[in-house]
């Protein structure tokens, strides 16, 4: 397949490296499209403000990475899949530092990338690890390709974009795969606002509780050793209470 | 009700000024946390900084926070420096119908607001130069008075967009999905000396919706109401998924 990776960690990141490594090695023809910066959290954000500078550099891993200074990875898939003229099968953004489940899915660029995808008429799917120092990111790779070759790629959609976090745990040890919901549990943030004449300084630092989360969501299954998937939407519509709305407003 | 206003336009925009004297007028509290610039596109992104600095402007009657960050930050800082019952997002300065609401800061800081289980508007106008904007307010905030406050819940947010006409020409509310259209994003390449340049130009064909759609309302003289997932979630998916990703086990 022609793949289009990117991801939010910047482009020496290992997570993004290790999975263009592999994926190349799986056979298939891998275009990387970085931001030069962390954009972590930017979610769908898209620059249409100014113009982005766009370098073609060469990795230690083999493989060049088109990089896009201070961009998101919406605008390296807007951008990638023009400057591929289209021609590609799949968007991929990953292997993500941290997991991206819960409420923050909502914020996640790795996700944002996915769903840029469904955007432009492209299949997504977002791919992370349950561990900022991960140990095992070579093997959830090679993990991720076999089941891209068995699975994945038998089920590509534009409908919807799959967002899947693994364990950082050999593939042996991991216990299987579940479809799930997302928890509504995430990062807590801790501001606070100081007043100084004319403005306002705010700290806001977050902390990530250590909770089991919900039975049956992401946060609850990846802690307990196995691969969470979760469709991600391709419309913002909620057809469940268009009916409901309409009796509402008595329209 | 104490309401919350934010927009992606910035601090500056009349309209966001427009709208806080109309919800008082309406016996509402409105509280003003907007962007320091322009941060149109950003969709949820929200900026993960330890420190933001938040500037305080007199408009009048208003006190305006203007934070430096996107929307998202607006809404997260704004709904923490002070309870609130409502955050309304708008009005923008051009419609945010179709698929364009993935990437939309207007439509990010309501659903940012519904993620914290705080009900939520977010409010466009489908004009960048609107010439009724007196008119939309007080047609808006009688219509949140007679009806949108009972329709507002924490299962879904609303995105409300008007057609920029007097109040005698609006034609009446319909609650519709969304079109499949949108803007085209146009990525233009430069080469220079030091390397390569990508703009990403978004372009909005004078399109007229597939029928009964929000853009074929809007342009129909409408004004158009879609309840929005408060999340990325497919929960119709997840089932389906399941049973998918089953015929593929063991192969």
């Amino acid at each position: 397949m022609k793949i289009l990776l990117t991801n939010d960690d910047g482009y020496k990141a290992e997570g993004l490296n290790t999975l263009a490594k592999v994926l190349r090695s799986h056979g298939h023809e891998v275009f990387v499209f970085s931001t030069s910066r962390d954009a972590s959290g930017y979610g769908n954000a898209l620059t249409i403000t100014h113009k982005l500078r766009m370098k073609q550099k060469q990795t230690k891993w083999g493989h060049p990475v088109f990089v896009l200074e201070q961009a998101t990875t919406a605008d390296c898939v807007v951008i990638g899949a023009q400057f591929c003229n289209r021609d590609i099968d799949l968007v991929i953004s990953g292997i993500n530092y941290g997991p991206n489940i819960g409420k923050d899915i909502n914020h996640s660029a790795t996700v944002g990338g996915a769903r840029e995808a469904l955007m432009i008429g492209k299949p997504g799917i977002a791919v992370s690890i349950n561990s900022f120092k991960p140990k095992h990111m070579y093997e959830i790779a090679e993990l991720f390709a076999t089941e891209l070759e068995h699975t994945y790629s038998h089920i590509l959609t534009t409908q919807y974009a799959l967002n899947i976090n693994y364990p950082d745990w050999t593939p042996k040890r991991i216990r299987g795969t579940k479809v799930t919901t997302a928890s509504k549990l995430g990062w807590e943030n801790q501001i606070i606002f100081r007043t100084i004449k004319n403005y306002i300084e705010v700290s806001i630092k977050g902390v990530r509780p250590r909770l089991e989360g919900e039975p049956d969501t992401d946060w609850y299954w990846l802690r307990k050793g196995w691969v969470t998937i979760t469709p991600i939407g391709a419309t913002d519509v909620d057809y469940t209470y268009l009916e409901e709305l309409r009796q509402l407003l008595g329209c | 009700m104490r309401i919350l206003q934010t927009n992606d336009d910035g601090y500056k925009s009349r309209a966001l000024l427009e709208l806080a004297v109309g919800l008082k007028r309406h016996g509402h509290e409105p509280v003003i946390f907007a962007p320091a610039n322009n941060v149109s596109g950003q969709g949820s992104a929200l900026t993960i900084q330890p420190t933001v600095k938040i500037d305080i402007h007199k408009r009048g009657d208003f006190t305006i926070y203007a934070v430096h960050g996107t929307t998202t930050d607006c809404v997260l800082l704004g709904t923490r420096y002070t309870d609130v019952d409502l955050v309304i997002s708008g009005p923008n300065y051009g419609p945010n119908l179709g698929k364009d609401t993935l990437n939309s800061a207007t439509v990010g800081g309501a659903r940012e607001a519904q993620m914290m289980n705080i009900p939520s508007i977010a409010l466009s106008i489908n004009s960048y130069y609107p010439r009724h904007l007196q008119d939309i307010v007080d047609v808006f905030c009688s219509m949140l008075d007679d009806g949108i406050l009972r329709a507002l819940s924490g299962k879904y947010l609303l995105n409300i967009n008007f057609p920029d006409l007097p109040a005698n020409d609006l034609r009446g509310v319909k609650v519709v999905g969304m079109s499949k259209k949108g803007w085209i994003k146009n990525v233009t390449f430069e080469t220079n000396k030091r390397g390569m340049i990508a703009h990403i130009k978004g372009s909005r064909p004078r399109l007229d919706g597939e029928r009964g759609t929000d853009l074929y309302w809007v342009n129909h003289g409408y004004i158009t109401v879609t309840p929005v997932i408060s999340d990325l979630i497919d929960y119709n998916l997840i089932h389906e998924l399941q049973q998918i990703l089953e015929c593929y086990k063991g192969e």
